[in-house]
């Protein structure tokens, strides 16, 4: 058995991996925070319906929503996926802090987090301006202005269909 | 063992160059903490902050990550006394860089993994020492491939005959929307449409997870899996366009397994 000639080769070794088997489970089991190199691996594991309704950012560049086909998904994600964490970091950081301050707290190690090292101090038109930057790389036009919408939208059986009118997310405008 | 890991290193790393995904060229403003204990000690050192404000922290840290596999590469081939140091610091390094670039850019930091503990397999500096080593980071993957199956059954993914029809229409929404005509949407669109096709891929992808359970109890049929393990990645990559390359490494752990146990400590 493996378990054993890895005690008799050497016992550090031997604690070492059954701590990280031990802590593996602990946190897959407690389901929820994690300690990095521990993971959870539980990605597309909850149920999702074809009649949950879905939401999306969409992008409009000088004007106009670009066609997605033309992009690598990386470039896509850039477009898409990073507005979505920054308005994400808005809401989140401030919380995760809080609860992570008192898991802390009970080892007696609350003050250890300080506010103003956990939340960016990054206001949205230094976002924009980020932005702007990191999609001209791949975006083949001069980018003049960016507006970015959050669509609501429902699968009706066969396509795609609208719920509502585009909201402007005011905050993520360029310029 | 050490070629093959710089081989992988070397050619997920240049995709990621290529995308620009690296400190230097990112330049982050912003970061999204995580509810992660060991990520939020990193956090209080500050050091995201300097990454925000210092172009030097971002290409010392640039280097470092890109380096330190290549500096691991020569002390495992030479031999070198402090290859275990090497080692050690080229996996808390990779940690704490890919911590870090998952918080300010869109990779999920469970992309890592590998980078993170497969340094550790050369951190003994004995044959004997390496084959312990080998075969401790091959557990690991075995049980964090096959914990994605136990996660479906636990949150209830794989008892739901519509779940990959609604993965699949998440995933590709904003293509779907902007492109229906595409070759790319018709086909994703044909397996939103038939469910019972889809959901029979959620099925065969989670069994080939399940399977994993077999590295556990024995190594023969670690070629087998090697094969199911390269198909989920490409499969991964294509369509659900997720990379999960940077588990490359873990392949070696499959093939390098059926070497025995050397007797002599020097081997």
């Amino acid at each position: 058995m493996f378990l054993k000639k890895l005690y008799g080769h050497s016992k550090v070794l031997f604690v070492v991996f059954l701590s990280f088997l031990a802590a593996f489970i602990f946190f897959n089991y407690k389901w929820g925070v994690v300690a990095t190199p521990i993971y959870q691996y539980g990605m597309f594991s909850g149920p999702v319906h074809l009649s949950d309704t879905l939401t999306m950012m969409e992008v409009n560049i000088n004007g106009a929503s670009p066609d997605m086909s033309q992009y690598s998904f990386i470039s896509k994600d850039k477009m898409l996926v990073m507005p979505e964490k920054y308005l994400l970091s808005l809401l989140q950081n401030g919380t995760v802090e809080a609860t992570m301050q008192s898991i802390f707290s009970k080892i007696g190690a609350g003050n250890w987090m300080h506010g103003n090292q956990f939340v960016p101090d990054v206001d949205s038109k230094t976002f924009m301006l980020w932005y702007q930057h990191q999609l001209q790389d791949f975006v083949k036009t001069k980018i003049d202005s960016i507006q970015i919408y959050q669509r609501k939208l429902l699968w009706n059986g066969s396509r795609i269909e609208p719920l509502g009118m585009p909201q402007k997310i005011t905050i993520l405008a360029y310029p | 063992m050490a070629t093959f890991y710089l081989i992988c290193f070397g050619l997920n790393q240049g995709w990621f160059l290529f995308h620009g995904l690296h400190f230097v060229a990112l330049q982050p403003v912003f970061f999204l903490n995580k509810l992660d204990i060991t990520g939020n000690i990193l956090m209080s050192t500050g050091l995201q902050q300097l990454i925000i404000q210092s172009s030097g922290v971002r290409w010392a840290l640039d280097l470092m990550y890109f380096g330190l596999p290549f500096v691991l590469y020569v002390a495992a081939v030479r031999e070198g006394k402090f290859q275990s140091w090497i080692a050690i610091c080229t996996a808390i390094g990779s940690m704490l860089y890919c911590y870090f670039l998952s918080t300010m850019s869109l990779v999920s930091i469970e992309v890592f993994i590998a980078w993170m503990i497969f340094p550790f397999i050369f951190a003994g500096c004995h044959l004997q020492g390496f084959y312990f080593r080998l075969h401790m980071v091959r557990y690991l993957f075995i049980l964090f491939f096959f914990s994605t199956a136990l996660w479906k059954l636990r949150a209830g993914g794989l008892f739901n005959v519509e779940q990959f029809s609604a993965v699949l229409l998440k995933q590709h929404l904003p293509v779907l929307v902007s492109a229906p005509n595409h070759w790319f949407s018709r086909s994703i669109q044909w397996l939103i449409n038939h469910r019972n096709v889809s959901y029979s891929l959620y099925v065969i992808a989670t069994g080939i997870e399940f399977i994993f359970v077999l590295g556990f109890f024995t190594k023969k049929y670690d070629r087998v899996l090697a094969v199911l393990f390269l198909c989920f990645l490409i499969f991964d990559y294509f369509l659900m366009e997720i990379n999960y390359f940077p588990w490359l490494p873990f392949l070696g752990c499959l093939y390098f397994s059926r070497y025995t146990l050397p007797t002599s400590s020097n081997g």
